[in-house]
């Protein structure tokens, strides 16, 4: 019995603990009463938006039932965000934050006067997902350029179905390393002629890869594109030394592969010891 | 020796009785599996799910649920990982040691230890992947790793530490395997077919026994210095960057000293804990706490004198960088955690296990105010005054904030005169007084770990981006603690399941040893004595 009911407590701990996150709407127009009960009534409210596309969150006086003013201020916070706020009060009942999440994450939405019902204002939540990426179609150019300072520009500029510029677009700019991995260089908002630059730092007789995406959402279409540049002249010798090449130093790797080889050489017989034990001797 | 089921909801099996006297009173907890045993196992569950919810929390929202930032990137995980690392040298040390220098009371106590090295270094494993945030990253260390990279060399040298600590605890196991494949006819079939499996045909014949000889002589002479070059990496992972705080040519010794100490320390709470709770008095006597507080001791003070190698010669100079990290710890917002740490993690302990070698301090008895209890509550409200809100201090109309130096002063002596009060006490009871300092040496353990991670982070050589340097930067949240106190329990659940799965002391190496029925409860002359090992080897 004992082990039944452990069993069964277990279970409802791991059900509580894998359950899903409720999601109240997914929009990119909010609208959320704000009161001394919180906001919208909910101490969890949960909303996903389109990272990459413009937010705009109204927030609406609802304290209108107390005897005194409660007024409010609101504040946005989360990754990418200058912490934008807004005041709400019984004269100014309703405002606005309009901001563009730059990337998938949390972000908190905070009123910061202490009031009666402080506990319930700071778990207003918004979820950026990433944007869906159906819609009409985009094109993106990319060219890697070398200049004389060292570094290399990277321009890429993004069309629209039509074939006209798509301005206010967000880029991301990624290099490929030494190592095999992606190094992320930011994310760059594409001007009126739909052009993102971006300027890397570059060595002599490096190889660059690099790729600019463009997530789409919002009815439009994702799209990414490569390109590849050796930038001209000879090499120039490592500075820093051996360790932070990209290759390991030989004698390094021949002394690693003796001490390792020999201790697991070393577990090999003990195990095969034991599989002679187990043989009967 | 005696064993007995006074407990009517443990259940006996008939096997049981079919054991001999020695079999039984180290077989009990492998055979009796009651109440309490499901209790434990669903009260450690219990915490170790809501550790999962915590690190479901963290894999769901990310990383930013933590109190981890760009510029203190590492935290409470990192901490939990060289505080596991470290513990875990303690079966090395003990087996391996003790076994090449032949110590025959070793045997009561090494499985013990070598289990502890075992769940330490499961649980220690797992802490940099839930540190990661994306623990499918983890494969990028495999795919893009550089061998130039003391990580690589770290995950490498965990990984060939884990393999030769799970050798090492199944080695001696596999006679005690055989004995429950034998003998425990009526186990659960699972268990039966876990013991017929470990215990790889052992038949006890003298080439088997030759050939066990040989393996745990090898491996003992192996995992010693692997477990030396563990704890020797994990220090690289902060020595080999230019950081205030870890720039140190120390390091390596420095934390291979401060491992050994909390190992053997944790070694001696198991070895009370087992003791109580599996009635093993004639298996672990006095004489064994008295040679595990000698060694305690020891490394306890290797570990002081490292720690003022390490701070005097850095503080000596005080080149600008350091400069911040040690304000922070001699007397800024770490000052009282660093202070607390080396007093009564370290120095205290030292006392307290020599303590029951000086001749008993009675006469500490006829000294009228030195009364424990008393003495602590005024200690109590002596700090409590020195925090008190200040409504109450505008209710007696005084101003105590001016004043509160002078009532934690006062806190600190009297608390300082009731652990006198208790010497004369300690010296009668040398276990008590051993597991305390034990208790306090694993604490400071965690904590010294803590204060060598995050302060460091928080003075970065270099500005680091819009984070204001000054101010708290780090604070544990929730999550982290909840992760945090899972992997503990986790170390404790399976710790607790190897006791309960295998006989914890060895039956067939403690077969042959000499009894050692001195009460626990012995004068403390006693401890003058030498030790006295037991019998040869099997």
């Amino acid at each position: 019995m004992l082990r039944k009911i452990t069993l069964a407590l277990m279970a409802a701990l791991l059900a509580v603990a894998f359950h899903p996150i409720y999601v109240y709407a997914h929009a990119q127009d909010i609208s959320i009463s704000v009161g001394h009960e919180g906001f919208n009534h909910m101490a969890d409210y949960v909303v996903e938006v389109e990272a990459g596309h413009e937010v705009t969150i109204t927030f609406t006086y609802a304290d209108g039932d107390l005897a005194a003013d409660n007024p409010h201020q609101i504040q946005v916070v989360g990754p990418g965000l200058d912490l934008p706020t807004v005041s709400l009060s019984r004269d100014k009942p309703t405002a606005s934050i309009t901001f563009t999440p730059a990337q998938t994450g949390i972000i908190n939405i905070y009123c910061i006067i202490p009031c009666v019902g402080m506990e319930f204002m700071t778990g207003g939540k918004i979820k950026a997902v990433p944007p869906e990426n159906s819609g009409a179609p985009t094109f993106l150019a990319l060219e890697l350029a070398a200049r004389d300072d060292g570094n290399v520009l990277a321009q890429a500029i993004l069309h629209d179905s039509n074939g006209g510029p798509a301005a206010g677009a967000l880029l991301v700019f990624k290099q490929r390393t030494t190592f095999g991995g992606e190094l992320e260089l930011g994310t760059w908002v594409t001007a009126a002629d739909g052009s993102a630059v971006v300027a890397i730092p570059s060595m002599a007789g490096q190889t660059l890869e690099v790729s600019a995406e463009f997530a789409g959402g919002n009815g439009v279409g994702s799209t990414q594109v490569t390109a590849n540049l050796t930038v001209p002249g000879l090499p120039a010798a490592h500075p820093i030394g051996a360790l932070s090449a990209a290759t390991p130093p030989p004698v390094l790797a021949l002394i690693l592969t003796i001490v390792l080889g020999s201790i697991w050489a070393a577990y090999g017989t003990v195990v095969f010891q034991v599989f002679r034990i187990s043989k009967g001797g | 020796m005696t064993t007995t089921f006074a407990d009517p909801t443990i259940s006996r099996p008939s096997s049981f009785d079919a054991l001999n006297k020695h079999e039984r009173a180290l077989l009990a907890p492998v055979f009796k599996w009651g109440r309490g045993v499901y209790l434990t196992i669903g009260g450690l569950g219990a915490i170790v799910a809501f550790g999962i919810y915590a690190y479901f929390v963290q894999l769901r929202d990310g990383l930013s649920v933590t109190g981890m930032r760009d510029t203190v990137s590492w935290g409470i995980y990192i901490t939990d990982f060289v505080f596991f690392i470290g513990i875990s040298h303690v079966g090395a040390l003990l087996s391996s040691i003790l076994r090449l220098t032949g110590a025959g009371w070793r045997h009561p106590i090494t499985r013990m230890a070598e289990a502890i090295t075992f769940a330490a270094l499961l649980m220690g494993a797992l802490m940099p992947i839930i540190d990661l945030g994306r623990p499918e990253r983890v494969l990028n260390l495999i795919l893009h790793g550089r061998l130039q990279s003391p990580i690589l060399w770290d995950i490498l040298s965990i990984t060939t530490y884990l393999a030769g600590s799970t050798i090492f605890l199944l080695l001696p196991l596999i006679p005690d395997m055989a004995l429950l494949r034998d003998k425990f006819t009526d186990a659960p079939t699972w268990r039966r077919w876990i013991y017929k499996i470990f215990s790889f045909g052992w038949r006890g014949t003298p080439e088997q026994h030759v050939r066990l000889e040989r393996s745990m002589n090898a491996m003992a002479v192996l995992i010693l210095p692997i477990a030396v070059m563990v704890h020797t990496v994990v220090s690289w992972i902060f020595a080999m960057t230019l950081r205030p705080g870890w720039n140190s040519t120390i390091f390596g010794p420095y934390f291979v000293a401060g491992a050994l100490a909390s190992g053997a320390a944790s070694v001696v709470l198991a070895m009370v804990v087992f003791r109580r709770m599996y009635h093993l008095e004639n298996f672990i006597t006095l004489q064994h706490f008295k040679n595990m507080a000698a060694l305690v001791l020891t490394l306890d003070l290797v570990y002081i004198y490292f720690n003022l190698a390490e701070y005097v010669t850095v503080a000596y100079k005080m080149e600008a960088g350091e400069r911040a990290v040690l304000g922070d710890l001699f007397s800024g917002k770490y000052a009282g955690m660093f202070w607390i740490t080396q007093f009564l993690g370290l120095i205290v302990p030292a006392l307290l296990l020599v303590l029951p070698r000086f001749k008993p301090m009675t006469w500490l008895n006829r000294i009228r105010f030195l009364r424990p209890i008393p003495l602590a509550a005024a200690a109590a409200v002596s700090l409590a005054v020195s925090f008190a809100p200040t409504y109450i201090q505008s209710w007696i109309g005084y101003d105590l904030a001016s004043l509160a130096f002078v009532f934690r002063l006062g806190a600190a002596l009297l608390a300082g005169l009731a652990a006198v009060s208790l010497v004369p006490r300690l010296q009668a009871q040398p276990v008590t007084s051993f597991v305390i300092a034990s208790g306090l040496i694993v604490v400071q353990a965690w904590v010294k770990r803590y204060l060598i991670v995050v302060p460091t982070l928080e003075h970065p050589l270099l500005p680091a981006g819009n984070t204001a340097l000054t101010g708290t930067l780090y604070f544990p949240t929730w999550v982290e603690w909840a992760i945090s106190a899972g992997a503990m329990a986790g170390f404790l659940l399976i710790y607790f399941l190897l006791s309960r799965m295998f006989p914890i002391v060895s039956v067939w190496e403690t077969a042959h040893d000499k009894k050692v029925d001195e009460p626990i409860g012995a004068s403390a002359h006693a401890l003058k004595q030498p030790a006295t090992a037991s019998s040869p080897e099997v």
